[in-house]
């Protein structure tokens, strides 16, 4: 300040403009203070920086902290904020205070009971000695840091624990930043990717470089790209196949700041993708897929082949191009069926490309894929369908036979159970064809043939080699024969699987063969019998014969003898008396020899004729009253019984049926034999009786006579067979000539005898 | 064989008979021939022979005709016994039938006869025959029965 009073106005004018000057520049800073957007907090120092107490707190402090100015000047800090000293921030004010430095407190969280935030303070000293703090409460925008931190370390996990292959590219395009399992995938690990020079073409197999280059190209103009497959060459050489997408990254003005890829191994993809795709391509079936409307959407080559289509024709049609069975509507009601149960499987028909139509089975499953597909594979199975066809014709073929055949035919299993028969054989047993399935024989048939049935089976099983065999059959009770053929039927691989059995009536046949056999038995017994006729004929006719021939000679001996004596002029004695023996004896002997022998021979030769005659005579064959033909036969001979001094007695006698000439033959050279035959101790006596059994007439012819040994009792029946021959007249064909008529009607004739006391002769013959 | 000796003719046909004797007679046998017309006469001779006492005997030669076709008791019984008996089997038995089976032959030989002959049909044949048994018969010897 001046001494000059001029000076001193000036003085305190100079003093007045310093005071309004000082009043500004008051209030400039009290309105700069009190908006200003941080909090400003003064402090003074009480007891030499031990305590600070508020002089001014501003608005933004009131509201930052919220508390009202009026509510802390003159009070503490530490009171005020209890945990300013665990803040840090005391210790700050006392080191400025001290100093006269102003410090900034980095961000840190106060918190007390009143009051949590994070402040960042600001301290410096006033040259007044006040000590201020700045501070901005940055709670919010901790948070958001903190947020953006926890999502920045969200995405660092998800991107560094992804399982596909995440690389950042600059819009140069180099590597910003890529996660760990870019060493799963390309074998490089994160430091070598993001060094690589020329990235992506080191990695890239020098097939796709082409192209990956142009994908890349274009995603650092800001393309996006998906399902992107190219193949990678591992670090270590191997290739895999990855798929890849990437999207351009823009910042928050839209400028781009490069692009993210996004990469993965889709090599086990692919290898199932190229083995589907061969298997299905390869396989011999045909292959589509069609959408739910019909229409085809792949094929493979067996399917053109199948159709006569090429791939391209296939492509632009659809089923009902190709099915030549269904109607639209079959079709698409076929089609709702497989969407229910996801998958069908049944035979239809198509229609190829040259008209022809094929059988097919189809085998067809629903992916539920895009908006639905269907996968169908198919079969040409017209081969086997024609295959069926003819093997159902051939099989009805067999059918109708087995159903027309009169022949019975049946199967039955290893343990001889019935499988199947034919009509045949059903109606005999009174069920239908199908009944007989489970049945065995035991259950149609009497138990012993059953049995007998089953054991062939078992044998012919066994054994495995067919027989026929002829067996008994019971059919409504009648017995019947029936020709059986049993065949064992074998697998391919040879083991028997069952039996064929096929049988047929031989009643009929087996009668006439009965027939026949019996027919043959009479013919060779007839054979037989005239062969030794025509021996015995022979010999007995010889017989005769060389006396004829023998006495014929001694005859011609004789005359010579005597011729020789007529002419010799010297008559001996002994010639007389040869010539005399000659006429008186030899030839008288030898004249009685050939007329006996021409006699016996035409005995013989009678006997003969009348054999053969019994044959062709034709027989009257009627009811015989046999007691008038006996007493007739007895008369005829009545003159033999007398000379014989025998007695003939007859009883009542049954009818039979005959020939009456032929039957009083019979009886009457059974009486002839009877007279023939006596004893001479004792008169003969001849008793004749019958009786009537069945359907038979019993006679007999009972004699006292010399009766017959055992030994001769069938001989007597023999052709020429003679008992007594010279003793008795006969030319031995008596009791044949009996026999054969005996038999030709159907009758028996036999003897019982005993020598020395007579025979009876029986006969048998038909009385109805 | 020796004049005494004795032939047996077993035939059941008369007049063979007288035809064989005539015409061994001209063969030159005038040995005594029996004849016999069945089997049965033929053993009863021949067994009631052989159980006389020796002296009776004395050395008798025998040999039988033999015709298979004789009644009664049939020729190869007749064989057949002979031959079983002890003494009676020296007899030479000559078989002289019209039988000419083989068979006959054969089991006329198995029972034990020394000849079997067949009667030919032809009467030259038959003369001839028989001269020539006739001839055979005196040159052979004979066991006589003792």
């Amino acid at each position: 300040m001046k001494k000059n009073d001029g000076k001193a106005k000036s003085l305190s004018g100079k003093h007045k403009q310093a005071q309004k000057e000082l009043k500004l520049s008051e209030i400039k800073f009290k309105e700069l203070f009190d908006n200003v957007s941080s909090g400003v907090a003064v402090y003074q120092a009480k007891n030499d920086g031990e305590d600070f107490v508020f002089v001014d707190f501003n608005q933004a402090a009131e509201r930052i902290d919220k508390i009202n100015k009026e509510e802390l000047i003159g009070k503490s800090v530490l009171e005020v904020f209890s945990s300013v000293e665990d803040f840090g921030l005391f210790e700050v004010f006392q080191r400025v205070w001290k100093t006269g430095k102003a410090e900034h407190h980095p961000v840190s969280q106060y918190k007390d009971e009143r009051i949590v935030g994070w402040r960042d303070n600001y301290v410096y000293k006033l040259p007044s000695g006040e000590i201020v703090a700045i501070y901005d409460d940055i709670t919010e925008r901790k948070r958001s840091e903190q947020a953006l931190k926890m999502s920045e370390q969200c995405f660092q996990a998800i991107a560094d624990y992804s399982y596909f292959w995440e690389i950042w590219i600059s819009p140069a395009g180099r590597p910003i930043w890529t996660n760990p399992a870019v060493q799963k995938v390309t074998g490089y690990t994160i430091e070598e990717i993001m060094a690589m020079q020329d990235y992506p073409m080191p990695l890239v197999h020098e097939k796709d470089r082409a192209r990956v280059a142009r994908a890349f190209r274009s995603a650092l103009n800001g393309s996006s790209g998906r399902e992107f497959e190219f193949r990678i060459r591992r670090k270590e050489g191997s290739v895999i196949w990855a798929e890849m997408s990437w999207q351009p990254i823009y910042d928050k003005k839209s400028n781009s700041i490069g692009h993210r890829a996004s990469v993965r191994d889709i090599t086990k993809r692919r290898y199932a993708e190229q083995k589907y795709g061969t298997i299905i391509q390869a396989a011999l079936d045909g292959f589509w897929i069609c959408d739910k409307s019909g229409r085809i959407l792949d094929v493979n080559d067996s399917l053109c082949s199948m159709l006569g289509y090429n791939r391209k024709e296939l492509l632009s049609m659809s089923i009902s191009d190709i099915d030549a069975l269904e109607t639209n509507k079959q079709t698409n009601h076929r089609v709702e069926k497989v969407l229910k149960s996801q998958y069908g499987r049944f035979e239809t028909r198509h229609r190829c490309k040259n008209g022809r139509i094929i059988d097919v089975e189809v085998s067809t499953n629903y992916i539920d894929f895009e908006d639905g597909q269907f996968f169908a594979s198919f079969r040409d199975i017209t081969s086997r369908k024609k295959a069926e066809e003819a093997l159902q014709e051939s099989e009805e073929k067999y059918k109708t036979l087995l159903r027309n055949v009169p022949q019975k035919i049946f199967y039955k299993d290893l343990n001889s159970v019935y499988v199947l028969c034919n009509e045949s054989y059903a109606s005999d047993l009174n069920i239908q064809p199908d009944e007989i399935k489970g049945k065995t024989d035991y259950d149609f048939h009497p138990q012993e043939l059953a049995t007998k049935y089953r054991t062939d089976d078992k044998r012919i099983v066994q054994s495995g080699k067919m027989e026929v065999v002829e067996e008994g059959y019971v059919k409504d009770g009648e017995e019947l024969i029936v020709l059986t053929l049993k065949a064992p039927i074998t697998d391919v691989k040879g083991n028997t699987i069952g039996l064929l059995g096929i049988f047929w009536d031989i009643t009929d046949y087996k009668r006439v063969e009965q027939t026949r056999d019996k027919l043959n038995k009479e013919l060779e017994a007839k054979n037989k019998e005239l062969k030794s006729i025509l021996y015995a004929a022979s010999h007995d006719l010889k017989s005769p014969l060389v006396n004829i021939q023998g006495f014929g000679h001694e005859l011609s001996q004789s005359c010579k003898l005597i011729r020789s004596a007529l002419v010799s002029k010297d008559k001996t004695q002994d010639m007389e008396k040869a010539v005399d023996n000659a006429l008186k004896k030899d030839i008288p002997e030898a004249l009685d020899f050939i007329l006996t022998s021409t006699e016996k021979m035409d005995l013989l030769l009678s006997g003969l004729l009348d054999l053969c005659r019994l044959d062709t005579t034709v027989m009257n064959v009627k009811l015989i009253d046999m007691n008038t033909m006996m007493a007739d036969a007895v008369a005829n001979i009545e003159y033999q019984i007398k000379e014989a001094a025998a007695e003939v007695d007859i009883e009542k006698l049954p009818p039979c049926l005959g020939d009456v000439s032929q039957i009083s033959r019979v009886f009457s050279n059974l009486l002839t034999n009877a007279l023939k035959f006596l004893d001479e101790s004792r008169p003969g006596r001849t008793h004749i009786y019958g009786s009537s059994r069945d359907n038979q007439s019993i006679y007999c012819v009972e004699d006292n006579g010399i009766g017959i040994a055992p030994e001769h009792q069938e001989k007597i029946f023999e052709i020429f067979y003679q008992l007594e021959p010279d003793k008795r007249k006969g030319e031995g064909l008596g009791l044949t000539i009996v026999r054969r008529i005996i038999e030709k009607h159907n009758g028996k004739i036999w003897v019982e005898s005993k020598l020395g006391k007579g025979s009876k002769f029986f006969i048998s013959l038909p009385s109805v | 064989m020796r004049k005494d000796g004795i032939i047996l003719i077993a035939e059941d046909n008369e007049g063979h008979f007288e035809l064989i004797r005539k015409n061994l007679l001209r063969a030159g046998i005038c040995n005594e021939m029996l004849h016999f017309a069945d089997g049965q006469e033929t053993l009863d001779f021949l067994f009631k022979m052989s159980k006389k006492p020796e002296q009776e005997r004395n050395n008798q030669e025998y040999i039988l005709l033999l015709d298979i076709r004789i009644p009664k008791v049939g020729g190869f019984k007749v064989l057949e016994k002979i031959k079983q008996d002890t003494e009676l089997k020296k007899i030479p038995v000559i078989i002289l039938t019209v039988v000419d089976a083989p068979h006959a032959i054969e089991r006329c030989h198995n029972l034990g006869c020394s000849t079997y002959i067949v009667k030919p049909t032809k009467y030259e044949d038959f003369e001839e025959t028989v001269q020539k048994i006739g001839r055979f018969l005196s040159v052979i010897e004979i066991a006589s029965l003792k």
